[in-house]
């Protein structure tokens, strides 16, 4: 449910990217007689029996596959580690490049595929790997069902947050979250800095940033290095994972108004790395 | 590396006293430790979250208290109490089933030279080209246990190597141990065989040198550990007052989650997710999966 309300908080689309992704779906013959022009981000969830052909594009004269569909928008693969293995291995260059080129015996085409990436994962085989009922899974099948998502894959992924199962009475609860409109409104306001930031690279937001633009941008005291520092001797984290918590607490940061990345901010943001720390268990 | 026979001198003196001793033993690394104070940890290749956290507790507490850890080199709990033993600064003796060319499990031959280069001691009854053969496995237990003065069990299923270990205890007349677990956990069928055969529930490693004194055990040869510092309650001093009611909360309620946090304390979540940084960061807390907290070393 989360993942279907996210692409409602995601910026407004511009009329540039409302063009390009009409585009893809007329190609794909998707669109409808009544709305021929697609003005709200695509959310595309397909099924974890998906074919790689269908994910990345495919056929004799290849369509756009569910990847491109997503352009722009939000691309939810439910129970990631259901996937078989070959599929979800296609997705390192697309995430990486933006784009996906199918090369055919009839011609090579290339379609764009600029898409969020939304996983979701239960814990372990048994589910309930720290929730409250005991999770009866070994270390050696937990490890095996997890190790689905290869380090690369985990690797392209910024934020990953373990969630415990809700409970019955906050099911029943009046209390309501934030609204999606409001949400909305403060990520259009981080956009909106993050684009005048990075205008002179022909970028938009953080998570575009490459490793130089990273050392630019992500600057760090020397209190904050320390941090970091003792937190990968303490929790083992990846050397991979240092440019993604960089580049989350430059959200953070952002969020927050402040022009620097502060100690706070790279404290939080270090929270959101849960994955990095399980796996190695 | 050194071969010690049954004559010689050095040859450890608690492993006369075994039915069918070893004849020869090989040894790399430090030979002295053999005849300290030793006691085995060990338990099941496919261990448990809790397993570990236990493994992980009860070694601290026998390294600080002098005793030499010895296990099997095997995978999974076998290895933590290994690298448990060198994280906190103290020795630790893996036996072998096989000769030292043909390190088995082949995951861990890293920890192999890591023992090594910590003054441990690596030993084996068979020669160096030995190879890996199954039916040596068991036999190398009655070593295992024999060369120590008590034997821990953290997780064992019905017939497993660490139950051939604890029999082999039970039968050289030494104390076996065993950790509690619950009922539902095929991991511990075998702690309940040895429960029921008189092996002793303990809670913390006094329970445990309760148990040894019980059996006459005199401990009389420990190893002097340069003791890592006992930073806990310092960094717990430093914390302020913000830091100090969360550090209070997850003590008081085991395992809590961030929502959980900032729901009762009324924070803010990105307030209560740096905090839960800092106090990871400081060794207070762990995270123990599922997002939730635990204090670390709370019993």
């Amino acid at each position: 449910m989360m993942a279907k309300r996210f692409s409602s908080i995601l910026p407004e689309l511009s009329f540039e990217e409302s063009i390009e992704i009409t585009k893809i779906h007329s190609i794909a013959g998707m669109l409808s007689e009544n709305n021929p022009l697609v003005n709200i981000r695509p959310f595309r969830e397909p099924h974890h029996t998906i074919s790689i052909p269908s994910l990345i594009g495919g056929g004799r004269i290849p369509k756009p596959g569910e990847i491109s569909l997503a352009h722009y928008g939000v691309l939810f693969l439910d129970e990631i580690a259901e996937f078989s293995r070959n599929v979800l291995e296609s997705l390192r260059g697309p995430t990486e490049n933006g784009s996906i080129v199918l090369n055919r015996v009839n011609g090579n085409l290339k379609y764009p595929s600029k898409f969020m990436l939304i996983a979701s994962s239960n814990p372990c085989p048994c589910g309930y790997y720290g929730s409250e009922n005991e999770c009866k899974c070994t270390n050696k099948s937990i490890r095996k069902y997890l190790s689905k998502i290869s380090g690369p894959l985990l690797d392209r992924i910024d934020i990953q947050v373990e969630v415990s199962p809700v409970k019955c009475d906050s099911l029943n609860s009046d209390v309501r979250g934030e609204s999606s409109l409001i949400i909305r409104e403060r990520v259009n306001n981080v956009r909106k800095i993050q684009k005048e930031r990075y205008k002179e690279y022909g970028i938009f937001s953080n998570a575009e940033l490459t490793p130089e633009l990273i050392e630019k941008h992500c600057k760090l005291s020397d209190e904050c290095k320390g941090i970091l520092q003792k937190m990968f001797e303490k929790m083992g984290l990846s050397a991979r994972a240092y440019n993604r918590i960089l580049k989350v607490a430059r959200t953070i940061a952002d969020m927050d108004q402040s022009l620097n990345i502060e100690k706070r901010h790279i404290l939080e943001a270090i929270q959101y790395r849960s994955l990095d720390k399980k796996i190695r268990l | 590396m050194v071969e010690i026979n049954f004559n010689d001198e050095n040859y450890p003196e608690i492993l006369k006293n075994i039915k069918n001793p070893p004849k020869k033993l090989y040894i790399l690394g430090d030979v002295e430790l053999l005849n300290k104070n030793l006691i085995a940890v060990v338990g099941s290749r496919n261990f448990t979250e809790y397993g570990k956290r236990m493994t992980k507790k009860f070694v601290k507490e026998l390294v600080d208290n002098g005793l030499g850890i010895v296990s099997g080199l095997a995978l999974g709990i076998d290895s933590f109490a290994h690298i448990e033993a060198i994280k906190n600064g103290g020795k630790t003796i893996a036996v072998l089933g096989c000769g030292f060319n043909n390190i088995y499990p082949k995951e861990n031959e890293k920890l192999f030279y890591e023992i090594l280069d910590s003054g441990g001691t690596i030993i084996s009854e068979y020669a160096p080209q030995e190879e890996v053969k199954k039916a040596n496995f068991p036999k190398r237990n009655r070593i295992i246990s024999g060369i120590s003065v008590g034997t821990i069990v953290i997780e064992a299923s019905y017939r497993s190597g660490t139950s051939i270990t604890a029999n082999y205890a039970i039968k050289q007349g030494k104390k076996v141990f065993c950790i509690p677990n619950s009922l539902e956990n095929t991991n511990s069928v075998g702690i309940i065989n040895l429960i029921q055969n008189g092996a002793l529930i303990v809670k913390n490693a006094n329970d445990i040198f309760k148990g040894l004194n019980q059996n006459n055990v005199k401990l009389n040869n420990k190893i002097k550990t340069h003791k890592v510092a006992q930073n806990v309650d310092i960094n717990v001093q430093k914390l302020n007052e913000l830091g100090k009611e969360i550090y209070d909360f997850i003590k008081d309620n085991e395992k809590v989650s961030c929502n959980n946090i900032s729901n009762t304390l009324k924070l803010k979540v990105e307030e209560v997710n740096e905090w839960l940084s800092i106090l990871e960061i400081d060794g207070l807390i762990e995270n123990v999966g599922g997002n939730k907290f635990m204090i670390v070393n709370t019993l």
